[in-house]
This record gives structure tokens, C-alpha cells and sequence, in this order.
């Protein structure tokens, strides 16, 4: 067994993450048995985060106790390995739009306590601030699938997330753009970025996710 | 580190609300609608593989009888009462029957054949109920556009679509390629012919059009199809006659 962060391991040879509950399955991962601790395999294929680490992620700010907030937790498949790492003293704001992935990610809400389900647009981050009140967000990990993933990303870092802080971005080129070509996408993407951000860090997640880039940024100042 | 009761209770507050909103919007009469037309869709491939099934597997003692019924419910009907080939004698198929090239047939595979084919005759009962329960709600939920537009077509459409409110808030164009936007996206991509109709295109209408005429008259169905989905979401009034009075219009300009 090897540390790679604080909190994710790899055992035999896999990215795992101490299961917050044992027993319990997310969404049918596999269960080990490691020295009496059980972990939960983190699955490179449904999970951007773990692909990431698999590609070869230099820095994840993930500890016990942090807050995250995560823009378009969907059915909660990453938040839940996120929600095994920070802990029960830990908190995940999941924001997402669709009332279909909402319903799955509740019945996760239900025994994971430290995850909080918002219904809401992230293109609207003054629609959640009455709830983030009195939080220091710690990352803000952010995979919409949206035209304006950027601008999104942009406005949410401006309004809760301090400058010393990082923020995860995973970059779907074709809901970019269906037509154009992909490298050209993340070139204009990747200059919108720079205006607000220092780029520490960019991963291709071929073959895991195609045509998606995953950027650990900095805001500039 | 935050006092975990004021988490809690936040927490608590989110998880309601959040369960409220997500209630809400299931409990739209069009959820209903939507499933019942994606069982539909199901319900019809199913049934053709297990008639597919049955004329196969019963074509062993009978394959003569295969050819000669088109109709499937017919088919069944005489796999269910006949079942062996002898007890053909008082229809139409006894001449067949008495010369037929098919193998005997042991008691024992008949009655998997007639259980098989009872199943796929129960499916067909299923989907008649299905489709009246599907023109019972349609024309409640939109008394404009499932008479324009068939109730079983409109709710496919409604289907792809998610949701009342989008489905008025489209325009006439994307109304037209709903359906079609694999050779959308083709074409924007490489630039080959654009499409001219998505689901549309099983209306009846554009179904009996001359060939050349389809696009045309896709478009402007479409435009008539939007404007009774916006009249079923914003008024209440019925507009079908009127609208009904310009696509028959519409399609006599075109056939001329």
C-alpha cells in the first residue's frame, strides 16, 4: 500500500479511498480489504478526479476537514470518494442543475453526512450564498459539461474561493463546441483561462475521458 | 473547524428543500407520459423478437403457415386454437396443412410454442391500453398539439425533450429535427446535406407527401406544431380547427 495524498491510497496496484462507511457500495465499485481497514476502489473510467491522479496529478489539497465545492456533482460518483477523504469533519456543497441526477445523489446525501445537496445553476453562484455563509471554501472542483464551463468557473472563484486556494476544472471540449476542432477548443479555452488564473497543472484524461482536459489553477494576484 | 450543529442543521435544511424541489418535478403529469411512451417503444421491440420467436420455432412443425399469414395477431391466433397441423382441417389452411413439409411436433414443444405465444398476445392487449391511456393524456395535457401532431408522435417528442415547458419554449426549426440530430451534427460537422425532418417525419402527413415536398412540409407542420405548444403552455384556447385550415393548405399547394 502506497500514500499518494493525504487520504488516497493505491492498494495492489489500485487508486482507493478508505470507505467513510464500510459495507457500502456508491455505484458498484469493488470493496478491499486492507489491514482491516476497508478501502473503495476508485474507478479511472467514471471518475475525472481519478483519472487525473492516474495521470499524474502533482498537488491535491483534499485533507480531513475539507470544505469543497463541487459544481455539477451529478450522481455523486466522484463526490463520494471526495466525501471518503475529507471525512465526517468535512463538508462537499454539490450544486447541480438536473432534478434526474439529484435524486440518485440524495439517497447518497442520506448516509454520506457530509455531503449537501443544492439544486441549483452554477451560472448563478449568488443563488447558493446564503448557504456557503461562514464557510472558507478549500477547492472548488468543477465538471458541468456546460458552453461556458470557463465563465462559470470564473464567477464561482471570485465569490468563494480565497486566493490561495485551488481549483480543479475538468474541461469537456465538446460541449465546447460539437464541430470544431479539439485542440483549438482548449486553446481558446485555455486563454480565457489565463486571464483570471495561473495554470499550475494540465492533464489530458485520454484514455480514461476523451477529449477531456483537467486543469489544477490558481487565481492571478 | 465550524460547530457541527450549525452544519447539521444546514444540512438538514438543503436536504429537504432540495428532496422538495426534486418531488416537484416529478410530479408533472408529463412524467407519466414519457414513461409510458418509452414503454411503448420497448414493448414493441420486445414483442417483435418474441413473434420472431414463435414463427421460427413453430415454422418447424408448420412453415407453410409462416408464409401464407402476414398478419401477426391472425398468427397467433391459429398457433393459440389449431396448434398441430391436423386440427387445420375446418380452415382456410387445411390443403396446406395436409401437405405440409414440416417435422411432428412432441406435445410437450407445442406448449412451450402456445406459452410463448400467449405472452406475445398479452403484450398486444398491453399496448393498446398503453396507446389509449397515452391519447387520454396527451389530449389533457396538450388539447392543441396532440390532436395536430397524433398522440403517440407527440409524446415521443415530448419524450426527447424532458419537459412541457421546453417543448413550448422551442422554436419551430429545432421542432422540426427533434429526433434528428445525429445528421444535425453530421452536417454542421462536415458539412454534408443537412436534414429536413427528425420524429417529425412519422407524421401521416409528411408520410403520404411527395418525396420532394417532405422538407417543405416538415417546416411548416413544425411551425404549426410550435404554435399549439405554445398555446397548450401560455393559453387555453383551442386553435386546432385553424391551424388544421393552414396545414391542409399547405399540403394541397404542395400536391399540386
Amino acid at each position: 500500500m502506497k500514500k499518494l495524498f493525504e487520504e488516497i491510497f493505491e492498494v495492489h496496484g489500485k487508486i482507493c479511498t478508505q470507505n467513510l462507511i464500510p459495507g457500502k457500495r456508491i455505484y458498484g465499485e469493488k470493496l478491499v480489504q486492507e489491514k482491516g481497514i476497508e478501502y473503495r476502489e476508485w474507478d479511472l473510467f467514471r471518475s475525472k478526479l481519478a483519472g487525473a491522479i492516474q495521470k499524474g496529478l502533482q498537488q491535491c489539497p483534499l485533507q480531513k476537514g475539507s470544505v469543497v465545492l463541487y459544481l455539477g456533482i451529478s450522481e455523486g460518483t466522484t463526490a463520494s470518494h471526495i466525501s471518503d477523504i475529507i471525512g465526517e469533519t468535512g463538508i462537499i456543497f454539490g450544486v447541480d442543475l438536473s432534478q434526474q441526477t439529484m435524486k440518485k445523489l440524495l439517497t447518497i446525501c442520506e448516509s454520506r453526512t457530509n455531503i449537501v445537496p443544492i439544486l441549483a445553476d452554477a451560472n448563478q453562484p449568488e443563488k447558493y450564498q446564503e448557504y456557503l455563509e461562514g464557510f472558507t471554501v478549500d477547492l472548488v472542483y468543477m465538471d458541468v459539461s456546460q458552453k461556458n464551463q470557463v465563465e462559470i468557473l470564473a464567477k464561482n472563484v471570485e465569490k468563494y474561493l480565497p486566493k490561495d486556494k485551488l481549483a480543479f476544472l475538468c474541461l469537456k471540449a465538446k460541449s465546447i463546441s460539437s464541430t470544431e476542432d479539439v485542440n483549438k477548443v482548449f486553446e481558446t479555452a485555455e486563454k480565457q483561462l489565463k486571464e483570471k488564473f495561473n495554470i499550475l497543472q494540465t492533464l489530458d484524461l485520454n484514455p480514461f475521458d476523451k477529449d477531456h482536459r483537467f486543469y489544477a489553477l490558481k487565481q492571478k494576484g | 473547524m465550524h460547530k457541527p450543529t450549525k452544519l447539521d442543521l444546514l444540512r438538514k435544511q438543503l436536504l429537504q428543500k432540495t428532496r422538495e424541489q426534486v418531488q416537484e418535478h416529478f410530479e408533472s403529469p408529463e412524467a407519466s407520459i414519457i414513461q409510458a411512451v418509452n414503454t411503448l417503444q420497448d414493448l414493441d421491440s420486445v414483442f417483435n423478437l418474441l413473434l420472431e420467436h414463435t414463427r421460427t420455432w413453430y415454422g418447424l412443425h408448420f412453415p407453410e403457415l409462416e408464409r401464407s399469414v402476414k398478419s401477426n395477431d391472425t398468427y397467433l391466433k391459429h398457433v393459440l386454437e389449431q396448434g398441430f397441423r391436423e386440427n387445420f382441417a375446418s380452415t382456410e389452411f387445411s390443403e396446406l396443412a395436409k401437405k405440409s413439409m414440416g417435422s411432428a411436433m412432441k406435445k410437450q414443444d407445442l406448449e412451450q410454442i402456445q406459452n410463448l405465444a400467449k405472452i406475445a398476445q398479452s403484450m398486444r392487449t398491453q399496448r393498446e391500453q398503453l396507446i389509449a391511456y397515452l391519447e387520454q393524456e396527451m389530449k389533457t395535457a396538450f388539447p392543441n398539439f396532440s390532436i395536430l401532431c397524433g398522440a403517440v408522435l407527440g409524446a415521443k417528442i415530448l419524450a426527447l425533450i424532458g419537459s412541457k415547458k421546453r417543448l413550448a419554449e422551442m422554436p419551430a426549426s429545432t421542432l422540426q429535427l427533434v429526433g434528428a440530430e445525429k445528421a444535425l451534427f453530421q452536417h454542421l460537422k462536415t458539412g454534408s446535406k443537412p436534414p429536413k425532418h427528425g420524429l417529425i417525419f412519422q407524421h401521416p402527413l409528411i408520410q403520404k407527401c411527395k418525396r420532394k415536398m417532405r422538407g417543405k412540409l416538415a417546416r411548416t407542420l413544425a411551425a404549426k406544431l410550435s404554435i399549439a405548444l405554445k398555446e397548450d403552455y401560455f393559453g387555453n384556447q383551442n386553435i386546432v380547427a385553424d391551424l388544421q385550415k393552414k396545414i391542409d393548405a399547405r399540403v394541397a399547394q404542395l400536391n399540386q
